[in-house]
């Protein structure tokens, strides 16, 4: 990570330099600086309202019974020996509100869910196969209904907006099995 | 009616939780501020890495250095019967939500939604996530440096999203 941020630095001052732009660099990390503060600000709110329902609801009996149908279906994704039951219901609260399409809950659960699979892992400082096969689900998007998208096709006048939830479908399904089959390989070499 | 069931999930979610933590007596108040706190904390811990990530991504796209970059993808990616409109969709989806989101908006401006670009675009956009984002944040929270594999294989199944959505327009399925 800390290479492809410094790489993506280097090459942009590089070019501004040599494009004759250079006041573009100090102009953008402001304009930068400002939107990400913004955004998070913006943010603040709904993902604390999130973690604080969530806190709730894992303190119920219904998490542990989630938990179980996830173990039950896609457990196979996961190396069980390294696997505690917090991770597992974290993991499962992150991929709900994923499916759900809640993106600031999930945010909030799959970070939950990282830090617990980190304690898992002992702390290593290289992540384990199960961290990285967790963030590679968070990578697809797993929203049943994709809602935003079809909003905006309405919006635009589209005669179908609800046209594309079965193509979105199929083509994050292949997405997604390449991924797995991905990161399973790359899993294995390094 | 379909627009109401979507907008009622979130809703129903919520209420459910409730009912059922009512249901085992909870003190659902104080567990509800406990969350809120855990979650200020955890804005407060990733916001670094937002800031470091809307930086680098705003510095290659004003610099013209991202353009230079990708100068080559495109006779490649042209060639694979990719529109020229979706190509910077294709590009962008992966650093930022909102710059894809205002490339979709775009498009759908010039071509309409049921266009061909049009319902690429809707597709891709639907079908993947800003994997870079996701990636920043996650491994940001437990602030590892060494990611593994995860960044190649996520951009590999978000190139493999982009592949199928082309076929699946380009065979008049939708």
């Amino acid at each position: 990570m800390s290479k492809v941020w410094c790489l993506m630095l280097i090459i942009s001052i590089v070019v501004a330099l040599f494009m004759g732009n250079p006041d573009t660099i100090i102009n953008s990390i402001m304009d930068s600086g400002k939107n990400a503060t913004q955004n998070v600000i913006s943010l603040i709110g709904m993902m604390c309202f999130w973690s604080g329902i969530f806190n709730v609801f894992e303190k119920t009996s219904a998490i542990k019974k989630l938990s179980k149908f996830f173990s039950k279906t896609i457990g196979f994704l996961f190396d069980k020996k390294n696997l505690s039951d917090t991770s597992k219901e974290y993991m499962c609260m992150n991929l709900t509100t994923n499916i759900i399409g809640v993106g600031n809950a999930s945010t909030v659960n799959g970070i939950k869910a990282i830090k617990s699979l980190h304690k898992d892992n002992n702390e290593n400082k290289i992540p384990s196969n199960n961290m990285t096969v967790f963030v590679l689900l968070n990578t697809a998007s797993l929203q049943l209904i994709p809602s935003s998208m079809i909003a905006l096709r309405s919006l635009y006048g589209s005669e179908s907006p609800t046209a594309i939830v079965i193509p979105i479908w199929i083509v994050t399904g292949f997405s997604l099995l390449t991924g797995i089959i991905a990161i399973k390989l790359i899993n294995k070499k390094i | 009616m379909l627009n109401y069931i979507i907008m009622c999930i979130v809703p129903i979610m919520i209420l459910t939780i409730i009912i059922i933590a009512t249901k085992e007596k909870k003190d659902i108040f104080k567990l509800f501020i406990e969350g809120v706190l855990d979650g200020l904390k955890t804005v407060y811990n990733i916001f670094p890495y937002i800031l470091a990530i809307t930086i680098s991504i705003g510095l290659l796209k004003s610099t013209g250095a991202l353009n230079i970059l990708l100068y080559p993808l495109k006779p490649i990616l042209l060639k694979l019967g990719i529109p020229e409109d979706i190509i910077p969709l294709c590009i962008m989806r992966p650093l930022s939500g909102g710059a894809s989101m205002s490339v979709v908006m775009d498009i759908f401006n010039t071509s309409g939604p049921d266009s061909v670009s049009g319902k690429m675009a809707s597709i891709i956009m639907g079908a993947t996530e800003t994997t870079l984002y996701t990636i920043t944040i996650l491994f940001g929270a437990i602030k590892l440096k060494k990611i593994r594999g995860v960044l190649i294989a996520g951009l590999i199944a978000d190139f493999v999203a982009v592949v199928t959505s082309i076929i699946l327009v380009n065979l008049k399925i939708i």
